[in-house]
This record gives structure tokens, sequence and C-alpha cells, in this order.
């Protein structure tokens, strides 16, 4: 079971899931920035401080969402790793695609 | 979901619906309770590949249920996975040879778990489908 909370910082739409960002939980997350993008909400930081696990569709999901953000001409920034999804993130050379800031307040503020 | 006496191997049976990976999740968590020393990135690897061939397994098997071994001895972790499904379309070296570009939305799943494991076998037998998914403790 995930759940994910909102909130705005500065401009930015900080999302964090909570829980495993897994094969079921993905289309979840696919669907909510989705919706986030289309309410007109381009610049989202996902949180991934209480991401539990992160398997390949939790971060196919993630791509879903910063295409859709950069259609938007918004970007999607994640912060705030777990050691395992930064494993995920290294193994899958998807920290060129992701930058993962150590902060949300980097994530937000960094141009 | 049992564990044997010496409480280093624990299988389980169960359906290839997503809800068994909360199954497999529970199963590796009470593997690493049978020993405290295995290393946190030991752990995450074990379980990213694990979790990654259960994935592709409920995915793409068409099988209705899948078996699942996993043992930790003092120098390896290793899950071994049955299902009566399809044949993996095509040899496994090849498609783990196939990267995803940057933003694709699929394909990294079996590279994943090759990368976070030190060794993964497949072998099609008796209409059988088995993975091996082998990773080394070192101290």
């Amino acid at each position: 079971m995930i759940t994910f909370a909102q909130r705005e910082l500065n401009g930015a739409t900080v999302l964090l899931p909570k829980g495993r960002l897994d094969m079921v939980a993905a289309p979840l997350l696919r669907e909510h920035i989705a919706q986030t993008v289309a309410d007109g909400n381009t610049r989202l930081i996902i949180d991934l401080s209480e991401t539990e696990f992160l398997d390949s569709s939790g971060l196919a999901a993630l791509v879903s969402g910063l295409k859709a953000a950069r259609e938007a001409k918004g970007d999607l920034r994640i912060a705030r790793p777990t050691e395992q999804a930064l494993l995920v993130l290294d193994l899958t050379s998807m920290t060129r695609v992701f930058y993962p800031y150590a902060s949300v307040d980097d994530a937000v503020n960094e141009p | 979901m049992s564990p044997d006496a010496g409480g280093r191997t624990i299988t389980l049976d169960a359906p290839t619906q997503t809800h068994s990976l909360n199954a497999v999740h529970d199963a590796l968590n009470e593997l690493w309770t049978t020993s405290l020393t295995v290393s946190e990135p030991n752990r995450l690897a074990f379980n990213t590949a694990v979790i990654e061939i259960t994935g592709d397994i409920i995915r793409h098997s068409r099988s209705p249920d899948f078996h699942l071994s996993l043992t930790l001895t003092p120098t390896e972790a290793v899950a071994e996975f049955e299902d009566r499904g399809i044949k993996l379309p095509g040899n496994l070296a090849t498609i783990l040879s196939n990267q995803a570009d940057d933003l694709s939305e699929q394909g990294r799943g079996l590279r994943l778990a090759h990368d976070a494991s030190d060794q993964i076998i497949y072998r099609r037998q008796n209409d059988t489908n088995h993975w091996t998914v082998r990773r080394w403790l070192s101290p």
C-alpha cells in the first residue's frame, strides 16, 4: 500500500510517496503525476525519503512523470533517495536522467 | 512460507498476481532475520534482484503460480524460482545486452536483476522455467 503526501514549496509541488514504489504502486504514481501536471503544477519534486522500495516499474513511473512534466514545459526532480532507491538509480544509470538531490530544498531551489 | 530446520531456507508458493510481491518481500525480511551479519548493501541488492525476477514472472510468464526458494549461507544468498509459464522469448544474454533508452518506460527489469546480483541463470526444463539469482556475501 502506498500513499502520496503532497505540498507546495516555492512554486513547486513536492510529492512524498510512502511505501513501496513497485509494479503495484507504479500505475498510481503515474496517474497522480499526470493529474498533477494536468492541473497546472509542472514543477515536481519527488521526495523518495519514505519510499521503502523502488523497482523498475516505479522507475518507469518516474520516467513517465518526467516526460509529462517536460511536455508541459516543466520538470521533475527527485530528492532524498533511500539507499535502495539510489542503488536502483545507479545500476540503471538513471542518475544521468534524475540527479538525486540531497534535500527537497536543493531540488526546489537549484536552477 | 516455511523455514527449514536450520532456519536458512524459506520457500514460498504464490499466485502470479501483484499482491504476491508483498509475500516475497515478507519472505526476504524473514530470510535476513536468520543472519544479522549480512551487510545492508548485500541485502538491498539481493532484494532488488529477487523482486525484479518476481515482477518479471508475474508480468510475463502467464503461469498461474510460481515457487520460490530463498537460501542463505555464510557465503551466499540464493533465490531459485520455478514457474510453468511460457518460455523466455529469446536468449537471456541477448536480452541483457539490450540497453533501454534513458526515457524508455520498460526494458530495465532483467538488466537490473542481473546487475544487482553476482549470477543470474535462466533455464527451461520440462516445460518449467527455472531462475537462479545468486549474491555472494562478502564479509
